[in-house]
């Protein structure tokens, strides 16, 4: 216990005082929240683009908006209107309609956003409707009458009664929930690899083998990295809570949108899945030479968590279709895919307890392939294993 | 006096191109208080033999024995260790990281502390503050040499001690050695140079292939291989003086050179012969050295 407190105090005060660390656990919440408050700025700050209205078109009463402000076009012909146009401005002919198809010319000095595009589509759109109405007498009250469209509110039934959820919610969280499991095991895996590496690069692991044994010495940094992952996700949390509560959303719905239980279920499968992919990096890391020469099992260890994070987020709309039920058993995506299941549907109690036991029995296994690697190719220095090297060490 | 017993230590690994035997059978006694040199070419099993003395492999069959018992894993721990393949943690400041490993080792963060001023001042290393990677080589392999030297371990095993050293820093290191081998430790030092056993060793273990070739006293092998040579230098011209036909001549000059005498003939019997006709300016044995040895050792075998 002694010396495995010594290694813990050791990797957790190392990483926590490597810049790059707090680098990789704040850029991604700060450059979201940077580039969220750069757009709005810039949307802020971007002036109208100014329209102007030949005589004709000024019976469409088309309404000013924030970004398209529409005025009377002075007196000119079409090519004088066309020289004086600045940045900014535009001006907007109709030429006569083709059968049912009305159509519109705009002519500006630089091309309009799409977002503008659409807009001013959707007004004329809605003009064109007001004079169609008018002319064939039918008031705007009768064709609102006519064309309506209705309201669904969906709602899932659980074991235990009605829910009332918001679609959008649930939608949205079974989404995030899987790029944050994503990115909080591989931030696992990597810091494990990473430091496993270091020992190995610099030449340090005989020298800790002679006072620590490799178990000990494996536990220690897997504790650690759980430390910190829990950190980082912490932090990411906070900053999620904090940007939500600074648009004036609440996170109760997010919440609300998987029961408890659940939320402890996704907990157990998140740390399952920590600890799977954390011996596994592990066992990458003692058999590789470098990060840029990562073995033959450490590059294959990359596919199958980004893999499932692919096929998990395409058969969410599917959660009980064959695929998704497979993913949410098979133990190097399970941690991905059930708890995302969870979010769209009840699942099983039993299916549960099968997936967490799959996924158990594979930690046991990632420590052993990971106790195995450690303690026969972490001596091996300048080398790359091939599958039938760590094959041949594991057989020993 | 035998300290540490090797009882048929034997070892083998499984690689993708097949087995490959690092030991085989090495049987040997090490003495207490003595500086052993642990010699062979590269490739002959001789870090592999360190390796399974710490502990940090096991051997396949064969035991380590101390003292009359097996050799237990908290006497391991006591002794000193420099691997072959060392390092340190380069950007950690060269005292956090020996106050680490001291405390890996058993010392308690103060005990340490105090460890690490009695080698900084004798190693002299005021600069012991500052990151491994701002260290030069020697600077850093002293920082190892203080790991392995610290609490005055009674046996060090010390893999290359003297690779990329420069002649200033290994004379240092030899100094320090040899005031620990003084103070009653036991040195085991390995080394593919077979040169530096013969002013360095009082015991050698020459390992070849895997096998154990020769091992004893350097000055006993040196006797027992001896080929009755001897160098000799006079003031009268060589050839001209009256040589019995037991004496084969090599000479280097025209007053210098190595003479090869039969067993029937001594030194004395010759220097008396030629005492009358000449002065004998130099006259020394020529014993062979520990690398000649081992190269009749292996090309005979």
């Amino acid at each position: 216990m002694r010396v495995l407190g010594i290694i813990l105090r050791r990797e957790i005060e190392v990483r926590l005082r490597d810049w790059r660390f707090w680098i990789t656990i704040l850029s991604i919440p700060v450059l979201i929240v940077g580039v969220g408050g750069v757009i709005a700025l810039l949307e802020r700050d971007r002036p109208p683009i100014t329209i102007y209205l030949p005589a004709e078109l000024r019976e469409l009463n088309l309404p000013s908006t924030k970004r398209l402000r529409f005025v009377s076009a002075p007196a000119a012909t079409t090519l004088e209107l066309k020289a004086q146009l600045r940045e900014k401005e535009g001006f907007l002919l109709r030429s006569p309609d083709t059968g049912n198809t009305a159509t519109f010319l705009l002519y500006t000095k630089e091309p309009l956003p799409s977002v503008e595009e659409e807009n001013l589509q959707r007004l004329l759109q809605t003009a064109l409707q007001q004079e169609r109405l008018r002319k064939i007498g039918l008031s705007p009250e009768k064709w609102a009458y006519l064309t309506t469209p209705p309201t669904l509110k969906t709602f899932v039934l659980s074991a235990k009664g009605e829910e009332s959820q918001s679609a959008s919610a649930v939608s949205f969280l079974g989404t995030l929930l899987s790029l944050f499991l994503f990115m909080i095991i591989i931030s696992a895996g990597s810091q494990i690899l990473l430091s496993v590496l270091e020992e190995k690069t610099n030449r340090l692991a005989e020298y800790l083998l002679t006072h620590i044994s490799p178990a000990q010495l494996l536990t220690g940094k897997l504790l650690a990295s759980l430390f910190l992952t829990f950190v980082q996700a912490g932090i990411w949390i906070a900053f999620g809570w904090g940007g939500l509560y600074a648009a004036g959303t609440k996170a109760t719905p997010l919440l609300n949108a998987l029961s408890t239980s659940s939320w402890g279920w996704t907990l157990c499968f998140l740390l399952g899945g920590i600890l799977l992919y954390a011996f596994l990096y592990a066992a990458a890391g003692a058999s590789s030479d470098s990060v840029t020469e990562l073995s033959s099992f450490g590059q294959a260890l990359q596919w199958p968590l980004l893999l499932s994070f692919i096929l998990v987020s395409t058969s969410a709309m599917q959660p009980q279709h064959p695929i998704t039920i497979f993913l949410s058993h098979f133990p190097l995506t399970s941690p991905l895919a059930m708890p995302l299941r969870f979010t769209l549907s009840e699942i099983k109690t039993w299916e549960k307890l099968l997936s967490l036991f799959l996924l158990g029995i594979s930690i046991l296994g990632g420590r052993y392939l990971a106790a195995r690697l450690y303690q026969r190719a972490l001596l091996l220095y300048g080398q790359k294993l091939s599958w039938k090297a760590i094959w041949h060490l594991l057989r020993g | 006096m035998s300290w540490i017993e090797l009882k048929g230590i034997s070892k083998r690994f499984t690689t993708a191109s097949g087995p490959v035997t690092a030991l085989q059978g090495v049987t040997a006694s090490l003495p207490k208080g003595a500086i052993i040199g642990l010699l062979g070419p590269n490739g002959s099993g001789k870090t592999t033999l360190l390796r399974i003395l710490m502990g940090i492999l096991p051997a396949d069959s064969g035991e380590v024995w101390c003292e009359g018992s097996p050799l237990s894993a908290s006497l391991r721990r006591t002794f000193g260790y420099m691997p072959e393949e060392r390092g340190l943690y380069p950007k950690m400041r060269a005292e956090d990281q020996l106050s680490y490993f001291l405390q890996l080792k058993g010392y308690s963060a103060k005990e340490a502390q105090k460890e690490i001023r009695y080698w900084a001042e004798r190693m002299e290393a005021p600069w012991l503050h500052r990151p491994a990677r701002a260290l030069s080589k020697g600077m850093q392999q002293k920082v190892q040499l203080i790991l392995a030297l610290a609490g005055n371990p009674p046996f060090l095993l010390l893999d290359e001690p003297f690779s990329g050293l420069d002649p200033v820093v290994a004379t240092e290191v030899e100094t320090i050695l040899r005031e620990r081998v003084q103070s009653g430790a036991t040195l085991l030092l390995s080394t593919h140079r077979l040169e530096q056993a013969d002013h360095l060793c009082d015991y050698v273990l020459l390992i070849h292939k895997g096998q154990l070739r020769l091992a004893g006293q350097t000055a006993a092998l040196k006797q027992q291989y001896k080929t009755h040579s001897y160098e000799i230098e006079t003031s009268a011209p060589l050839d001209a003086l009256p040589w019995p036909t037991e004496v084969t001549l090599s000479p280097h000059t025209s007053h210098r050179a190595t003479i090869h005498v039969s067993s029937t003939l001594t030194g004395k019997a010759l220097l008396e012969l030629l005492l009358p006709h000449t002065d004998v300016r130099f006259f020394a044995e020529k014993l062979p050295t520990i690398k000649e040895i081992f190269l009749q050792t292996v090309t005979t075998a």
